[in-house]
């Protein structure tokens, strides 16, 4: 009765719903991924791969651990947006408490055709890993514990010009173990020298180069297999560049052998503009274990235009909720991006549907919460361990991909960016003094 | 004890439908085609019984450390079984899941939930250690989680630093108390017949 009672309120000028009404929701928010090659572990494609899962799928919603979305209400507009509307996850919570009933049951329950993976488009560039890796089976301790379930792969481009490039994607052997892959161009070399330290296939370590933060190239995340910037945008990379991709993985209780490959969607360089990373964020964590609800929050003040395209944040789990806002000299404040419940597992970056154009003097604030006590599921240790952890490209950031107007006041963003992440890094600098200002070029 | 009371008469039952060996216990075919009575054998025999499911990504995850309790089981002279809580489970399915994950132990398919319902197993994974007694019934030393990889259902971490099946079995080997007997199992819910 209380089940049909909350069917009736989530629904209340329809009938109760069945599968012939349910069906279109899990095609539109499910389906996706819970196919036979997607990243989920288990397909949702007819009815009984439902009903037969009635009670944790329905527990899995309830929670809204699925589908996977990070940012909360209060941001802006994004491409490859998965949020699910409340009212269509409550009817669907209804309909799987009240059995998962089929309908008409003399018609056989129709199975939902999954979608068909988008086509590369033309002059699409293909670079195969040139090695055999495999995922291991569970978790390996590792001589770097921060960089646990991250394996780092230098892919050599050969290219004797500059790629101008609009869009990246990753096809892999294994959807269901790799949660987020992140690049970076290298044209000096710096990825191939940390390789040739690791005798194995890649090597041990996160794709950061130096003050070059991974996913400056962009990156892709759990069900997001590509990533376009806006028309108008691109990146560029140097002739004679590495790609450095870092892949971050979740074992899946057995090996999983990688055939997998990047690929560079060409952009039209005229009338388009060369994206850089801008960084703010926390460059160094210092939590005792069992330290609950601790804020901090990192300033940074544009000296140039700044046009922002996308956003990718990065947090451990010890990080509970981050914020980025930008407060403009008009005085108007605008919430760039507002993650209430973080998990890493579900990085990814977000492309805003439309440009976000900041003005020289508008401040960025990021804004972190990190919980490292046992009262966090998600606290990487059990019992938590103290939290020391340093890295000149931050800790907890997000990196924002845009342009400024010109080439020139780019490169002063990108300078500016990197100048303040690197100092409050430096010794004898405490965390929470006041940020210098952002030296004039 | 009203709940092992419950589950002998249960055994009764299914023995008397049919579903049940001849000692009483549940009978029921391995991905090998062998047969089993799990909660069967000699008073003081050791048993442990973990629920598991084909596509639980999180009873797939901690495979291989289900894999390392069955070697430890097997070593201190015990029997151990995977038991898969599906109905419709194809036997080549599971013997391909075995073959993938690396499994050597029994895996059972029990589709008439049988065991499930004996045991009162609610999720996978889920482990019970068990120990056959001097009547032919048994006493259940330990109950739940596998290890500590999941704080919660969607909650993942890193890394396993509990072992809270292997401990039992080994406190279970040597005699020992196990402490404690209840530890609350995260997974895939088992959709009861």
């Amino acid at each position: 009765m209380l089940t049909l009672l909350c069917c009736l309120l989530a629904n209340p000028t329809a009938e109760p719903d069945t599968w012939s009404t349910i069906a279109p929701i899990v095609a539109t928010h499910c389906a996706d991924c819970h196919q036979d090659t997607g990243a989920a572990p288990f397909p949702l494609l007819c009815h009984d791969d439902l009903s037969r899962r009635r009670r944790f799928v329905a527990e899995i919603l309830r929670r809204q651990l699925m589908p996977p979305w990070l940012p909360g209400d209060g941001g802006l507009p994004v491409h490859d947006d998965r949020s699910m509307p409340e009212a269509e996850r409550t009817r669907l919570i209804s309909w799987l408490e009240a059995g998962a009933p089929v309908g008409n049951a003399a018609e056989p329950p129709t199975t939902i055709t999954p979608p068909e993976p988008k086509a590369l488009p033309p002059g699409t560039v293909t670079v195969p890993l040139k090695e055999p890796f495999s995922i291991p089976a569970e978790t390996i301790e590792n001589e770097h514990r921060h960089h646990q379930d991250t394996w780092t792969f230098v892919m050599p481009l050969e290219n004797d010009e500059p790629m101008h490039v609009q869009g990246v994607g990753w096809s892999t052997a294994a959807p269901a173990a790799i949660h987020t892959v992140t690049l970076l161009a290298d044209d000096r070399c710096r990825g191939r020298n940390r390789d040739d330290y690791d005798p194995r296939v890649g090597y041990e370590r996160d794709g950061d180069l130096d003050q070059d933060i991974s996913g400056s190239f962009g990156a892709l995340g759990v069900g997001l297999s590509r990533m376009m910037l806006p028309d108008g945008f691109h990146w560029t990379i140097p002739p004679a560049s590495d790609l450095v991709v870092e892949l971050k993985y979740r074992p899946v209780g057995r090996e999983l052998p990688l055939r997998d490959a990047v690929q560079l969607v060409p952009a039209d360089p005229s009338g388009s503009r060369s994206v850089i990373p801008v960084v703010t964020g926390l460059n160094r964590v210092r939590l005792d274990a069992g330290q609950a609800d601790y804020t901090e929050e990192d300033r940074f003040v544009l000296p140039e235009d700044f046009d922002v395209v996308a956003v990718l944040p990065r947090g451990r789990n010890e990080c509970r909720s981050m914020r980025l806002t930008a407060e403009l000299p008009s005085g108007e404040e605008r919430v760039l991006m507002d993650i209430p419940e973080w998990d890493a597992h579900y990085r990814r970056p977000f492309v805003f549907r439309n440009v976000q154009s900041l003005p020289a003097g508008t401040t960025l604030t990021s804004r972190f919460t990190l919980d490292n006590s046992d009262a966090n599921p998600r606290n990487p240790y059990d019992p938590p361990e103290d939290l020391r952890i340093g890295r000149r490209t931050g800790v907890v950031c997000f990196t924002l991909l845009g342009a400024g107007r010109s080439e020139t006041e780019s490169q002063t963003l990108m300078d500016a960016s990197k100048w303040t992440m690197d100092r409050r890094g430096m010794k004898n600098i405490p965390m929470r003094t006041p940020i210098p200002p952002t030296p004039t070029p | 004890m009203p709940t092992q009371r419950f589950a002998h008469v249960l055994t009764c039952v299914l023995m008397l439908s049919g579903l049940a060996g001849c000692s009483g216990s549940p009978s029921l075919t391995d991905h090998s085609g062998v047969q089993h009575t799990p909660l069967a054998g000699e008073p003081g025999d050791l048993v442990v019984v973990v629920f598991s499911s084909t596509d639980c990504p999180i009873a797939n995850a901690m495979a291989p450390d289900i894999e390392r309790a069955s070697i430890e089981t097997t070593e201190a002279g015990g029997r151990f079984y995977l038991v898969h809580a599906r109905t419709d489970l194809p036997d080549e399915r599971t013997r391909d899941h075995a073959s993938r994950y690396k499994l050597s132990m029994p895996v059972i398919v029990d589709r008439s939930h049988t065991l499930v319902k004996l045991l009162g197993a609610t999720v996978t994974p889920e482990a019970f250690v068990l120990r056959i007694d001097e009547n032919g019934g048994h006493t259940v030393l330990y109950q739940g989680s596998v290890n500590n990889l999941y704080g919660s259902v969607g909650n993942r971490r890193v890394n396993v630093t509990e072992h809270h099946l292997r401990d039992a079995i080994r406190s279970a080997a040597a005699e020992e108390a196990v402490v404690p007997s209840r530890r609350t199992p995260f997974g895939c819910f088992i959709e009861r017949n």
